[in-house]
């Protein structure tokens, strides 16, 4: 039977434009998000500068950078940089493009000076452009399930490669920071103004990031991190609030460590709202993991939403293969019920298994588990 | 062993139908906003949750209504292992243009939650304790082999999958949702029931 | 004070879609949220939205809100309040 792997990734970008520069910056203690201005408020969040952008933009592929969006350039780079540094066919019928976001360019909506055209603002046009510049030969699938569309993605690719319907799966997730999101999770009260602090004592929220983030998945075992278990399920229990219990996630976790397995570090969603950093250490307590080395990296970057769950996915490989464990940026004090061993030192140690958690809006949770081979 | 579809409805230019009969009738002029809310009265529904929906999770609850009656199928499969998988061209799109309205002076929080398109799922899963997998896709049209060929995948560990597309335009919307199942023992004589392949997917929205 | 009690009955009805649900069957008296409507933290939210958008009023603490959105009541009590 097929198994799939982890391969090549990239991670664009405030703390850079490769997963090398990204994994380092975070191992430096760097954190993504600042103060920037949007429609007139301040919000903290982490944005990529356009310039910055276009620049490597330009650089990368000679292409007009007014002829598309912040998000789809931030997608074309981060794609390109995975084709590049592999060796797979990417006009072969055996290779697969999977977009992952949850609002695409929904900054359409509110301005478009560069005249963007409007059917953009569809989910899969936007995946069409970015897929057309590489000469995909499978039309794009594309991905929207809410905060864990990115993790998704990558169950989805891997089921694909298991079933032997693909070789190669670049898996791609994206989002950009808007008015329209900025605005929305405010009006939910669910965003910090401060550097957000997973499961800490003092959280108070989330900080909204972007990024695009690539990995390629395939059924190649050399130098790849394996997808051992994998999982996804709804709580069936409100529509922006996770079960108090944490009955969907925990379910995935039965699933995803049957046989009593115990990761050597979680990767969580941990967003830093009081409810989903709660939810999770009961559903980890349920599961009785509540000991194993913990942390969130949306301390360095924010909550990157539809790229969520690939940036994070990558760290989980880049850590296992590099033998690092990061510290839980924004934590000091144990700030759930039932206490987490949160990491709060970068540091080394020899992993061999890592599990990765997320759970969105509409009741969804998701659940892997990766092996280093 | 085949799979099966079991059960579907469809809700298409102000008419609902289930299983291929026509349940549910309004005239075309009606808008589809009132449309929504005149089926959810004529079938008898008491959940006043549904008013706090948008038009697409108003369009999946009256979908997946008919499908969850019949007592065969809540009955007998298991909704923990029970997944949804759902797809369409909008997204939220008419949700998000609604909420962009509100962003300028005060941004309306019971808007912003709809803004996912799988906020549908959601509803859904709560109305009938669906906790299985879910996955929600944007295709352009509707895609019956996508459909099709990630809910084989999902029915070698699910029980059952309900899948289907729900789209909502500006002026126009189009339901479709469609119960996927491997039959038991005694199902298995209902010649009503349709093998689950592309072509018959396909037939259950043009139809 | 009672028309106040009459008017916010209609607002809170049209800012959380409560469409099955008329003026006459709010208790000024009783809980809004638990038991009764039903109201979540989504509404709770809305009711926020509601002081500001028709009142003026902005929640410095959301921790106030409880006690603010107790009931119908209370909620007038606390507009009536502030307008001083």
């Amino acid at each position: 039977m097929n198994k799939a792997f982890l391969h090549n990734s990239n991670i664009v970008s405030p703390l850079g434009f490769t997963t090398t520069q990204n994994f380092s910056a975070v191992c430096d203690g760097k954190v993504a998000m600042q103060n920037h201005v949007f429609n007139g408020t301040t919000y903290f969040a982490s944005v990529i500068q356009d310039k910055l952008l276009d620049d490597a933009f330009i650089q990368q592929t000679k292409l007009n950078p007014k002829e598309f969006t912040h998000l789809e350039k931030m997608c074309i780079l981060s794609v390109q940089d995975v084709t590049t540094h592999s060796s797979i066919n990417v006009k072969s019928k055996r290779t697969l493009f999977i977009f992952s976001t949850t609002k695409g360019n929904i900054g359409l909506l509110e301005n478009n000076p560069a005249k963007i055209p409007k059917d953009r603002i569809y989910l899969h046009k936007t995946a069409e452009v970015i897929s057309a510049y590489f000469s995909f030969a499978n039309k794009p699938m594309v991905v929207s399930n809410a905060c864990i569309s990115g993790l998704l993605a990558i169950i989805i690719a891997k089921r694909l490669l298991v079933d032997n319907q693909y070789d190669n799966i670049i898996v791609t997730g994206a989002d950009v920071v808007s008015t329209f999101t900025l605005s929305g999770f405010n009006s939910l009260g669910a965003l910090s103004n401060v550097v957000c602090k997973p499961f800490d004592k003092n959280r108070s929220g989330i900080n909204l990031g972007e990024a695009a983030a690539s990995i390629l998945v395939s059924n190649q075992q050399q130098n790849g991190v394996e997808i051992i278990s994998e999982c996804s399920a709804n709580d069936a229990n409100h529509i922006s609030g996770p079960s108090r219990t944490g009955e969907g996630l925990y379910k995935c976790l039965q699933k995803v460590l049957a046989n009593n397995a115990v990761p050597d570090f979680i990767n969580a969603h941990g967003t830093a709202t009081e409810f989903n950093d709660e939810m999770e250490s009961i559903a980890f307590n349920r599961t009785g993991i509540q000991s194993v080395l913990t942390n969130s990296l949306k301390g360095y970057y924010g909550h990157t939403l539809g790229a969520a769950g690939v940036l994070e996915s990558i760290f989980c490989a880049e850590g296992l293969r590099q033998n690092k464990i990061i510290a839980s940026a924004g934590f000091e004090k144990q700030g759930t019920s039932i206490p987490l061993n949160i990491i709060t030192r970068t540091e080394n140690k020899e992993s061999t298994t890592c599990l990765k958690t997320a759970s969105g809006f509409g009741g969804c949770n998701a659940a892997v588990l990766y092996k280093l081979n | 062993m085949s799979n099966y579809i079991l059960s579907y409805t469809k809700i298409k230019n102000n008419c609902l139908w289930h299983n291929g009969k026509l349940i549910i009738q309004s005239p075309e002029t009606v808008n589809y906003t009132s449309f929504l809310e005149e089926t959810y009265k004529s079938l008898s529904l008491s959940y006043p949750k549904f008013f706090k929906m948008d038009a697409l999770s108003k369009l999946g609850i009256l979908c997946a209504e008919q499908i969850f009656a019949d007592e065969n199928i809540s009955n007998l499969y298991p909704k923990e292992k029970t997944a949804v998988v759902l797809s369409n061209k909008n997204s939220s799109l008419q949700t998000d243009v609604a909420y962009s309205k509100t962003m300028g002076d005060f941004p309306s929080p019971s808007l912003f939650v709809y803004t996912l398109p799988n906020i549908v799922t959601g509803e859904i899963a709560i109305k009938h304790q669906i906790t299985g997998e879910n996955a929600f896709f944007i295709e352009p049209t509707f895609n019956a082999d996508l459909l099709h060929n990630y809910a084989q995948l999902l029915l070698q560990d699910s029980a059952a999958v309900l899948c289907g597309w729900l789209n909502i335009d500006e002026n126009s919307y189009e339901g479709l949702l469609y119960y996927v199942a491997k039959p038991l023992a005694n199902e298995e004589k209902k010649t009503n029931f349709i093998k689950h392949n592309p072509i018959n997917i396909a037939q259950l929205y043009t139809k | 004070m009672e028309n106040l009690i009459e008017i916010l009955k209609k607002q809170i009805i049209e800012q959380l879609n409560l469409a099955e649900v008329k003026p006459e069957d709010i208790d000024a008296s009783a809980p809004l949220f638990g038991a009764g409507l039903g109201l979540d933290s989504i509404d709770a939210l809305e009711l926020i939205v509601l002081l500001e958008k028709h009142y003026g009023l902005k929640i410095q603490d959301p921790k106030d809100a409880k006690n603010i959105f107790q009931s119908v009541k209370t909620l007038a009590e606390y507009i009536t309040s502030q307008k001083k």
